[in-house]
């Protein structure tokens, strides 16, 4: 499916009202289209206004949300926001209505080709999936975005796989046997009685359970991630905070290095008493007390013997006894017997192996004993806990003096992190109490996703036995098994390509300062380095999402709110010129400062570029007026929108002139 | 094949401190969990799914081979103990020799072997979690309190 964005129009709300025709008079819309406009202009609103237009989230904003969206000093009623797509060549508008006197969001769609005009949010089914939020924040985002899929606190360069190759396909197909078994149980009929009712029941109560769970972890692992990301944020602020000024400060700075030096020594004599611990000997007299005793007794009991099974293994293939008795078949049978009773060769080995390191480890010794050891290990050790305890305790006291002192917004942000911590410990523990695989099959409401799925299984093959629908279970878990291995797999085969492809691309772009991808775990995760610099970081972020948009078999456009801004001249000439190769429409939104290197290199890889320049009418911006070019040009009470190159690069404003 | 197993509740138990120096591998907490049973004579069997356990490794690692025939040594101890095996009776004593160790076997012991030594484990570490009121949540704590409830499980045992 290729899905283009013809254009939108907007009225009544804080960004100035305005009609962008991306198409123009050319028969399809451009590869690129690049819509500059200074600062103020609303950049940010129009990004926010396409994804909520396009999703149909708005029905969900409170009325303090849909009344943010209203103009200053604008006395109309509604607020409308309308975005014109093309669905593989055929158009379909939706439009979103902001009602900021009742405070409430509502859509209508219009599709000419199915449906005409709808007073709902209603996108064709097909096109539906694209235009989730999460998904639309893959292809319209600002260029920020690019940078959190390298972000490891994010799940951005996972989802972003999954969203674009498609992989919840397999999920549907997961769930389209599972309901057609449920289907073939319900014709049952004559055999369907109490006890399958309540099966049934308890099978669809534990199903909406797991999917609870599901979300409740996927929570509770996100809040992990962003209350780390806090905590350690608010750390740093507070250290930063507590390290500069007075005298308190510079013995709160000491006390720091002594509790890290505490701290470091508290890991070595753990270390020493663990592994002084890791003898036996060393943990109890008693155990050294019975191993002397055992080895005493086998030497008293001469074991092993010198004679051993083998012996009279050998002896039954003589012909006689070596007491000159004839073999008889009877005597064979008795000794045969009985030398089962005797240790073999290597079993005798073993023996003599541990009275050995009896002997060896028992004797007395120049050297410290292990319990010695233990025990010198074990006073380095409570005199390690002993100085970190009260190093640390003097780090918190000058810490609080340092916050009685007068500083709120310290005492603000230790209130904060402890906070922080304590949600970051529970949602750490919830997390654990979902993944265990010991949770005890009592409670009617369990946690434990293993034992979920089990109860889940469990439920089925009482059903499938109840309704005769054996065959029919088993089959649907072997697709239901290939479903999800087929999507781990295919994760993997997709991660790998991904990897590779941008990796190749990674190196024309950056060059002069290479960076390798090194894999994708929730994020973009690079070779060698926590993270590059902001401008690398961008690059890559970029390539790996147009890798991931050309690895998908659907185009989508990508609209970017200032996708060359942080980037030096150099890697905005090499990210431009790949753009028009990576997607089929990008629509960027930028300003004057961002176009040298960039858009030259655009033009140089494309000829299909739209060039709109677009002002919001204010006296600051009166004298550009009487500039205007003759053509091109479409403009309202409040904005001007120019279309030509000319007149987009010779436009020198960055940020909006109010005066 | 015989393999060290650790009962999954014994790694929750332990699950704040197992990951991180001063412990290297699961087996260190294997091994604690063994003497304390091997101390206390406590042992309880991992067969049937009372206890699930997952299996660790075949052999001892490297920071254990050193002391692995004393492991051995307190495993036989233990067992002529709780056996009631007269030391001075060499039929019963070769009888239980035989019963437990191989050599052939990568970690010296038979499948009974292995699966006696995994019920000491087991029931060490279910003596650990009594005689403490929380799990532990500091190693240097843990470590440091250890011997004196090995003390404790050597008397009890010695007492009753």
């Amino acid at each position: 499916m290729r899905i283009d964005i013809a254009g939108w129009s907007t009225s009544g709300l804080r960004c100035p009202d305005v009609v962008i025709d991306l198409i123009g008079p050319a028969p399809t819309t451009p590869k690129v289209t690049l819509l500059q406009m200074p600062n103020g202009t609303g950049k940010t609103t129009t990004l926010e206004m396409l994804i909520a237009t396009l999703s149909g989230v708005a029905t969900s904003w409170d009325e303090k949300m849909v009344r943010s969206y209203r103009r200053k000093g604008d006395d109309r009623d509604l607020g409308t926001f309308v975005v014109s797509l093309l669905v593989d060549g055929r158009p379909l508008s939706i439009e979103l209505v902001l009602d900021f006197e009742m405070g409430t969001a509502r859509y209508r769609t219009t599709n000419p080709g199915s449906g005409g005009v709808v007073q709902s949010w209603a996108p064709p089914p097909l096109v539906r999936r694209f235009l989730a939020k999460e998904f639309l924040g893959l292809f319209v985002f600002n260029g920020e975005f690019a940078a959190r899929l390298l972000d490891e606190r994010q799940t951005a360069a996972d989802d972003a796989i999954d969203a674009l190759c498609q992989l919840y396909l397999l999920d549907e197909v997961e769930d389209f046997v599972e309901q057609e078994w449920s289907r073939r149980t319900k014709q049952a009929g004559a055999k369907s009685d109490g006890a399958l009712t309540r099966l049934r029941t308890q099978l669809a109560n534990m199903t909406t359970r797991r999917g609870i769970i599901v979300q409740a972890r996927a929570k509770a692992e996100g809040q992990v991630r962003d209350t780390a990301a806090d905590m350690a944020d608010l750390s740093a602020k507070i250290e930063e905070r507590l390290g500069t000024g007075r005298s308190t400060r510079e013995q709160f700075n000491e006390a720091k290095i002594e509790m890290t030096r505490t701290e470091g020594a508290l890991v070595v004599a753990a270390g020493n008493a663990m592994q002084a611990l890791r003898q036996p000997l060393a943990i109890h007299p008693s155990f050294a007390t019975s191993l002397i005793a055992l080895k005493d007794n086998l030497d008293n009991l001469r074991l092993p013997e010198n004679t051993s099974a083998q012996f009279f293994n050998e002896l039954l293939e003589e012909d006689e006894c070596i007491c000159g008795r004839e073999m008889t078949p009877g005597a064979k049978h008795e000794i045969g017997i009985r030398s089962l009773r005797y240790l073999d060769a290597s079993e005798s080995g073993v023996i003599n192996a541990i009275k050995q390191d009896i002997g060896d480890f028992t004797a007395s010794s120049e050297t410290q004993s292990p319990a010695e050891n233990l025990a010198a290990a074990m006073t380095e050790l409570g005199t390690a806990r002993r100085d970190q305890k009260m190093a640390r305790q003097t780090v918190i006291a000058l810490q609080q003096k340092l916050i009685d002192e007068g500083d709120e917004e310290l005492r603000a942000w230790q209130l904060q992190l402890d906070k922080q911590t304590k949600l970051n410990a529970e949602c750490a523990r919830l997390v654990q109490e979902i993944d265990a695989d010991d949770e005890k099959d009592s409670a009617s409401e369990p946690c434990s996703l293993k034992l979920i799925d089990k109860k889940i299984k469990d439920f089925g093959s009482k059903i499938s036995e109840i309704t005769e629908t054996v065959t029919l279970r088993k089959q649907t878990d072997v697709v239901k098994g290939i479903m999800a291995r087929t999507k781990e797999l295919a994760r993997l085969k997709i991660k790998a390509e991904l990897i590779a492809l941008s990796n190749t691309r990674l190196e024309k772009v950056l060059a002069n300062d290479p960076l390798t991808i090194a894999r994708i775990d929730r994020s973009i995760r690079l070779e060698g380095q926590g993270t590059g610099s902001t401008a690398q970081v961008l690059a890559a972020g970029y390539v790996f999402l147009m890798s991931a948009l050309r690895r998908g078999n659907n185009d989508f456009p990508l609209v970017v709110d200032s996708p060359a801004n942080p980037m030096d001249m150099g890697r905005r000439r090499r990210v431009g010129g790949l753009i028009p190769e990576l997607c089929s429409q990008f629509v960027a939104f930028t300003i004057n400062t961002e176009l040298p290197g960039f858009v030259p290199a655009l033009a140089g890889a494309t000829a299909e570029i739209r060039y709109l320049t677009m002002f919001r009418k204010t006296p600051g911006t009166a004298r550009l007026l009487p500039a205007l070019p003759t053509a091109g040009v479409t403009q309202n009470d409040h904005s001007v929108v120019v279309e030509g190159s000319d007149y987009f690069m010779s436009f020198d404003i960055t940020d909006e002139e109010e005066d | 094949m015989a393999y060290f197993r650790l009962r999954t509740d014994a790694q929750s138990w332990f699950s704040e401190i197992a990951d991180a120096p001063p412990f290297r591998t699961k087996f260190d907490v294997y091994y604690l969990c063994l003497l304390a049973g091997l101390a206390s004579g406590r042992a309880t069997e991992l067969a049937g799914a009372a206890h699930p356990a997952t299996d660790l490794v075949e052999k001892f690692v490297e920071d254990y081979r050193p002391a692995s025939r004393l492991i051995i040594g307190l495993l036989v101890t233990a067992e002529l103990r709780k056996s009631g095996i007269d030391v001075s009776e060499k039929t019963q004593v070769r009888a239980l020799f035989k019963r437990l160790v191989d050599s052939e076997s990568p970690n010296s012991l038979t499948e009974p072997g292995m699966r006696r030594l995994n019920a000491y484990a087991s029931g060490g570490y279910e003596y650990l979690a009594e005689q403490r009121d929380m799990k532990p949540y500091t190693a240097e704590e843990f470590i440091q309190s250890y011997t004196a409830l090995i003390g404790d499980a050597v008397e009890k045992a010695a007492l009753g």
